[in-house]
């Protein structure tokens, strides 16, 4: 029964049915109900005692037994620490486990990817198979990453032969619907997001032995670095840090403990030696339009087809199919091939384009002013292990990359920052030495409040003989990245940030924007990558002076809401891409003016827009999702209460994800039987290199 | 399922109402007329007192017109039967009339029928007229050249209508024929308004592009139990 009016003679009778009628009227949520695994490929001996932790057994359910698991731990400890250089090196480590794996049943079974890159455009379909393993009916919650760019255009839940398409909406219109249709048994799914990369899947009741798959598509740029181009696909949150008194976080949790970090959203993460079953099949079609040169893939093994010069077909092999780190696919097209470019796309809404904007060659003949670098070091528990020895590898090799003239310091961080010295010193050889050392006793443990870093690294007079370059190493993993951006924007002054992001699941969304709001540019360094290496890029990079103050003469092209707003610098290795609407069909050429080491540079870039069948429809969708990025990031360093309004209004007009909109389907031909069902948290491997001790609270 | 259905309002005083959501509509006309003359009329008439304690009119002086206590307990008891009385029947209107809070879901299949000629192509337009539904889902249709799900215009949506289209690129073999379903839209109502709906069809071509023109036609689902 449903009251509307809540006269005192209907609240006299709601409370007296609530009192005669419902057990459950008064706040109760419905009865806890036990779970039990169906026959399930692998059946788990675990289950029993994971999953079901804190559920009162009901009736004659049927409960795995466990078996006894055979653990051999072979633990080596000195007295004294060991120096932090080789806390742990990559590939070495100073425990050794032989673990026998539990097989934990999960509602997510499978994920499949399948992504079609044309030019440097990728248009991704991500299909993720839900079912239910137990005997109750389940509602099935994943906390999965995107890439942060990722226009999320498309929605569809599968159920059989039957597809229903998503539609978008407001945000808390999405979920009010989505819990009606689960509280009345309807099979439900709703799409929302935490953070520009981090979303949340929910799917309700589904009936035991029942499965339920959900597509959901995206467009997004390529990253062009140092002349490879770069498709990346994240497979797992990492662990985030979330400073005291924040609620809205991203929280990691064990399996099985929800609710207990009282965070908005919590990522149930399995124990080393658990597995969930769930796989990930993917696949990668990219047609260059030029001669693909080269590839390379350093995070997965896989297998590999040419159709043609400037065609690749990637795909994962079934012994690597386990999703604890992100995908990076590498490319590199023909040399003499790599020239500024523009693509457009009209429709019914007007025109678009994105122009991608190369270093002219010349920067490469100059030579840099003097530097005051600045190493910024995550010293905290995520990154103990490999992240930590591949970060101080790479400062290592910067500071012996460093010239006379040159001046350095170093940051590090965890719940509070500490540093080489009170200020920049010298980089001499004896400076050079006494910065290794220091280096060398840094360690991975504690919170990571990045908010001190960044005061650390900016908060000091800038020498103004010198160029201040701050480098940030760091997996990212925090929850308050809107506070980390706005401070960043608030104290840069003139520096320029380099963020580099370690790890083999790095916050990519965060390390990307502290480099775009830094005006500079981000590195990735994986696992497997070669620190010194990639420390020499970034060398080679800045070795060289920028293009600096770019304009753009656009000819008779009409622009209107370009992105990014503020053209960045031009470094050499690294494009800019600018993206925008236009109006005019005559063919033009665009000049693009700057300077480098005080000497005026352009380029031109020849631009046809006449109408034409070559159609790059992801456009709207990329442009749509630029203009939803600039307006977020606004918030974050220029709050504005009329800023939600606007973004949402550009993504439901784009159909597209953004904190303020949501994707919702229901299917409301059928309900299931019973009442609503128990919420079944999908739990994920931590990623690769990262230790579940440090950064999950057991507690 | 349910017989095909299309109606609207007759007028600004008319409007749909069902105490039985799902099932044939009672258009309920607002009498707001004089019934002796039939002109237009005021204010509505005010509703009658159900009430009036006796003892407040009497105009005698306090102590003049004292009752007995048998009569004492007879007003008392009267008083307690009509407090059940409304309280029962608060009870019983509560119960019967869905709030305007109430949601349920239901669906609407869109039928087109192309008689003897392959159906390639089309574009429709469904609205909710009555605004109290909202789309929930849009569900591709039953022949397999139609079964993905339609796309639908963003901009539409927000006044809740969908413009949805669909293509094929099947052989005319491979296409449907006669009255097929292509496409179902999942609805969330709100209140005790029955839904009003209405279907267009703005194009449709067969397999070489050629126009075709079309019957429309749409069936609300019997709610699942």
């Amino acid at each position: 029964m449903k009251m509307s009016h809540r006269t005192p003679i209907n609240l006299l009778l709601s409370a007296l049915l609530a009192a005669v009628v419902s057990p459950t009227f008064s706040g109760c949520k419905s009865k806890p109900v036990a779970l039990t695994a169906l026959p399930f490929r692998a059946a788990s001996p675990a289950f029993a005692g994971t999953l079901m932790a804190g559920l009162p057994p009901v009736g004659s359910q049927r409960v795995f037994e466990t078996t006894a698991i055979t653990e051999l731990w072979v633990i080596a400890r000195s007295s004294e620490p060991p120096p932090a250089s080789d806390e742990v090196s990559p590939g070495s480590g100073a425990l050794m486990a032989q673990v026998e794996e539990k097989q934990i049943p999960m509602p997510l079974k499978h994920t499949d990817v399948r992504a079609s890159v044309s030019g440097y455009i990728g248009s991704v379909q991500v299909l993720q198979q839900f079912h239910n393993p137990y005997d109750t009916k389940i509602e099935a919650v994943y906390v999965f990453p995107l890439p942060h760019n990722a226009a999320v255009n498309e929605f569809i839940m599968t159920i059989g032969e039957r597809r229903i398409r998503g539609i978008i909406r407001e945000r808390q219109e999405a979920e009010q619907i989505y819990q009606a249709a689960k509280r009345q048994g309807y099979v439900a799914s709703l799409l929302t997001e935490e953070r520009p990369n981090i979303f949340t899947q929910s799917v309700a009741n589904i009936e035991p032995g029942k499965a339920i798959d959900v597509t959901i598509k995206y467009f997004h740029t390529l990253e062009y670095v140092d002349g490879w181009y770069e498709f990346v696909f994240p497979m797992v949150v990492g662990p985030r840090f979330n400073p005291p008194g924040m609620t809205n976080g991203i929280s990691a949790v064990p399996l099985g403990k929800h609710g207990a970090s009282g965070q908005r959203t919590e990522i149930q993460y399995l124990k080393p030696n658990e597995r969930s079953g769930h796989d990930i099949s993917l696949r990668v079609d990219v047609d260059a339009g030029v001669a693909i040169e080269d590839f390379q893939c350093p995070t997965h093994e896989v297998s590999h087809e040419s159709p043609s010069p400037h065609q690749l077909a990637v795909t994962l092999q079934p012994h690597d199919t386990l999703p604890n780190k992100d995908f990076v696919l590498r490319y590199r097209v023909s040399g003499e091939s790599i020239k500024s470019s523009l693509l457009t796309h009209r429709d019914a809404r007007g025109g678009y384009f994105t122009l991608m904007i190369y270093p002219p060659e010349e920067l490469a003949s100059l030579t840099r002013q003097p530097l005051e670098l600045v190493f910024v070091l995550d010293c905290s528990g995520s990154m103990s292990g490999t992240p930590i020895a591949q970060a101080k590898a790479a400062v290592e090799r910067g500071l012996r990359l460093l010239r006379p003239g040159d001046s350095f310091q170093l940051i590090n961080f965890s719940v509070s920052a500490g540093q080489l010295g009170r200020a920049p010193i010298e980089a001499t050889p004896q400076n050079v030495q006494r910065g290794l050392q220091y280096l060398k006793s840094l360690r991975g443990e504690g919170g990571t409040m990045m908010i001190e870093g960044v005061k650390a690294a900016l908060d000091f007079p800038h020498d103004p003989q010198r160029l201040r370059f701050v480098c940030f190493l760091t997996d990212g993993y925090i929850g308050n990245e809107a506070e980390i951006l706005g401070e960043v924007h608030k104290r840069l002054g003139a520096a320029r940030i380099f963020s580099f992001g370690v790890g083999s699941s790095v916050n990519r969304y965060l390390l990307d924007h502290m480099a775009k709001t830094g005006r500079g540019a981000v590195a990735y360094l994986g696992p497997r990558d070669d620190a010194a290496r990639v420390m020499e890029d970034f060398f080679n990079r800045i070795g060289h002076p920028a293009m600096t103050d770019l304009q753009i003469d656009w000819g008779t092209m009409r622009v209107s809401e370009v992105f990014p707003r503020r053209l960045p610098d031009l470094f050499p290795g690294r494009p800019v891409v600018v993206t925008g609407r236009f109006a005019g069909e005559a063919e033009t050429i665009l000049r693009i003016s700057g300077r480098a080491a005080h000497l005026p540079v352009s380029l031109t870039v020849p631009a046809n827009l006449t109408p034409s069948d070559s159609a790059h429809t992801g456009l709207p969708s990329v442009w749509a999702r630029l203009k939803i990025a600039d307006l977020a990031d606004e918030s974050t360093y220029a709050p504005n209460a009329e800023l939600p309004d606007r973004i949402k209004q550009v993504a439901l007009d784009y159909s597209l994800m953004s904190a303020f909109t949501a994707f919702i389907a229901v299917d409301s031909t059928r309900r299931s039987e019973g009442a609503e069902g128990v919420t079944m948290p999908v739990a994920v491997p931590v990623p690769q290199g990262v230790r579940y001790d440090t950064t999950v609270n057991e507690d | 399922m349910r017989s095909a259905f299309q109606f609207s309002g007759n007028g600004p005083n008319t409007e749909a109402l069902s105490l039985a959501p799902g099932f044939s509509p009672v258009i309920k006309v607002r009498c707001n007329e004089n019934r002796f003359n039939g002109f237009p009329g005021g204010e509505p008439k005010p509703l009658k007192r159900l009430f009036s304690p006796a003892a407040n009119h009497t105009g005698l002086k306090p102590g003049a017109n004292e009752i007995t206590a048998l009569a004492r307990c007879s007003s008392v008891c009267r008083l307690l039967g009509l407090i059940v009385t409304l309280l029962l029947s608060s009870f019983t209107l509560l119960a019967q009339q869905p709030t305007t809070n109430d949601v349920r879901f239901r669906a609407v299949d869109i039928y087109v029928d192309s008689k003897d000629k392959p159906l390639a192509a089309y574009q429709l337009e469904f609205s909710v007229t009555n605004g109290n539904a909202k789309i929930v889902g849009i569900e591709g249709g039953e022949h397999p050249a139609f079964r993905e799900a339609p796309y639908y215009d963003p901009k539409a949506i927000q006044q809740e209508r969908v413009i949805i289209a669909a293509y094929s690129t099947e052989r005319a073999d491979n296409l449907p024929r006669g009255k097929t379903r292509v496409a179902t839209v999942h609805l969330q109502l709100r209140g005790t308004m029955m839904s009003q709906f209405t279907v267009n069809l703005q194009a449709a071509a067969n397999e070489v592009g050629a126009p075709l023109q079309l019957e429309v036609s749409l069936v609300e689902r019997t709610p699942p139990k």
